[in-house]
């Protein structure tokens, strides 16, 4: 709480820290609350599926008793929603968290590392904040109207593998209302942590002003901004060489018989070099030997 | 002193500012300006310019509040914040004048 005192006398900007206070017990979740209350901090964090259905209830009916705010991680909640076929929908357990109450919830952020694909996860973002949630329009994967009336909304949460080159895509999928958490995406600036913070917070207002003052965003993919992609592919375009088509020969070993497989591939100079070396045929060669172990995975 | 939104970015133009307005109109929002000699983490509220502009709903009559607030505060950081009345709350708000210096 000291760091974020600190950190609040130098920017002069309100912080947070969420301290976690799952515990085996809700008497030792009760009293981590209240420690965290005593330490000064606004808001505590729970992982609301491993505290179990009951227990969050009740925390959530504490913090609403003690003014704090209410952080809540899906940690476990793959257990429950992965597998197709048995358990619960995601969208289930977030409507859940949202009638019990807690101020902010975990969601899949699509181009980090978490589970969920874009159109439900934008879905179940708005079913997270909006007032009404109207079939599929505004809110993909839900086939009847839900009014929420005056009942509060959470804030989305994306975690998790993000960084400053997901900005532009977060920034339009999240929308306004959203919380957006950089962990390794800050401390991994190579100039280090406050340099991470300072890039991320730019990237995000300029993403915030680019959308609300309706700039045209530049096209976005999946594997991140277009010019950034651009130039790590330049770069390693000149460690290694241009691409180019080649046809490699692909010799596949089993225990008992030997396959070649002629392909045409596009692969660059260095690595032409490093199949030549190891060739015993004079062409672009590679081989991989399969044991009995793989066959069987396959 | 960086606080709130957009803090972190060139200040903005007096064109920046009307888009950013009109942005919050669109959401349906009532805008209020509000001003502070001495803003900080521990202070929540900050001094009103006038009652929240309910009836206000062109750029025009707000950036005209804005210059009035402007000319009698100008050694005070100045915010516009809205309020969305279906949510009760405050949504947005961001500085836009700072004290030179």
């Amino acid at each position: 709480m000291g760091a974020v005192k600190q950190a609040e006398a130098d920017t002069g900007e309100r912080k947070g820290h969420y301290l976690n206070v799952t515990a085996g017990d809700m008497e030792e979740i009760y009293r981590r609350a209240e420690l965290a209350k005593e330490l000064g901090s606004r808001i505590i964090m729970v992982d609301y599926l491993v505290a179990g259905f009951t227990a969050f209830a009740s925390l959530s009916k504490w913090c609403r008793a003690n003014g704090m705010l209410l952080h809540a991680h899906r940690a476990m909640h793959s257990v429950m929603d992965r597998q197709q076929n048995h358990g619960m929908h995601w969208r289930v357990l977030a409507k859940w968290c949202r009638i019990v109450g807690a101020d902010h919830l975990h969601n899949g952020t699509v181009v980090g590392k978490l589970e969920g694909d874009r159109t439900s996860t934008i879905g179940i973002n708005e079913m997270m904040r909006a007032t009404v949630i109207a079939k599929v329009e505004n809110c993909p994967g839900h086939h009847f109207d839900q009014p929420w009336l005056s009942m509060p909304g959470m804030f989305p949460v994306a975690s998790g593998g993000i960084h400053v080159w997901n900005m532009p895509e977060l920034v339009s999928i999240f929308g306004d209302d959203a919380i957006l958490q950089f962990g390794g995406g800050t401390v991994g600036h190579p100039w280090g942590s406050a340099a991470g913070a300072t890039a991320n917070r730019v990237a995000l207002e300029a993403g915030g002003c680019a959308s609300s003052q309706r700039r045209p965003q530049p096209a976005r993919r999946r594997d991140g901004h277009p010019q950034v992609r651009g130039a790590s592919q330049r770069r390693i375009a000149r460690r290694n060489g241009n691409l180019e088509r080649h046809h490699i020969r692909i010799r596949v070993c089993g225990r008992t018989r030997t396959k070649t497989l002629k392909v045409s591939l596009a692969i660059n100079a260095r690595f032409k070099q490093d199949l030549l070396s190891i060739s015993r045929s004079g062409l672009p060669e590679k081989t991989f030997r399969v044991s009995r172990s793989d066959q069987n995975e396959n | 002193m960086k606080t709130e939104t957009f803090s972190y970015l060139p200040a903005f133009t007096s064109e920046q500012v009307e888009k950013q307005i009109q942005y919050f109109l669109n959401n349906g929002c009532v805008i209020s300006i509000e001003y502070s000699s001495q803003p900080g983490p521990a202070l929540a509220f900050w001094d009103w310019w006038k009652l929240p502009l309910f009836n206000m709903r062109s750029v025009d009559e707000i950036m005209a509040e804005i210059e009035g607030c402007k000319a009698n505060h100008s050694g005070s950081y100045i915010r516009i914040t809205s309020y969305d009345n279906t949510r009760q709350s405050q949504v947005m708000s961001f500085v836009v004048h700072r004290p030179e210096g």
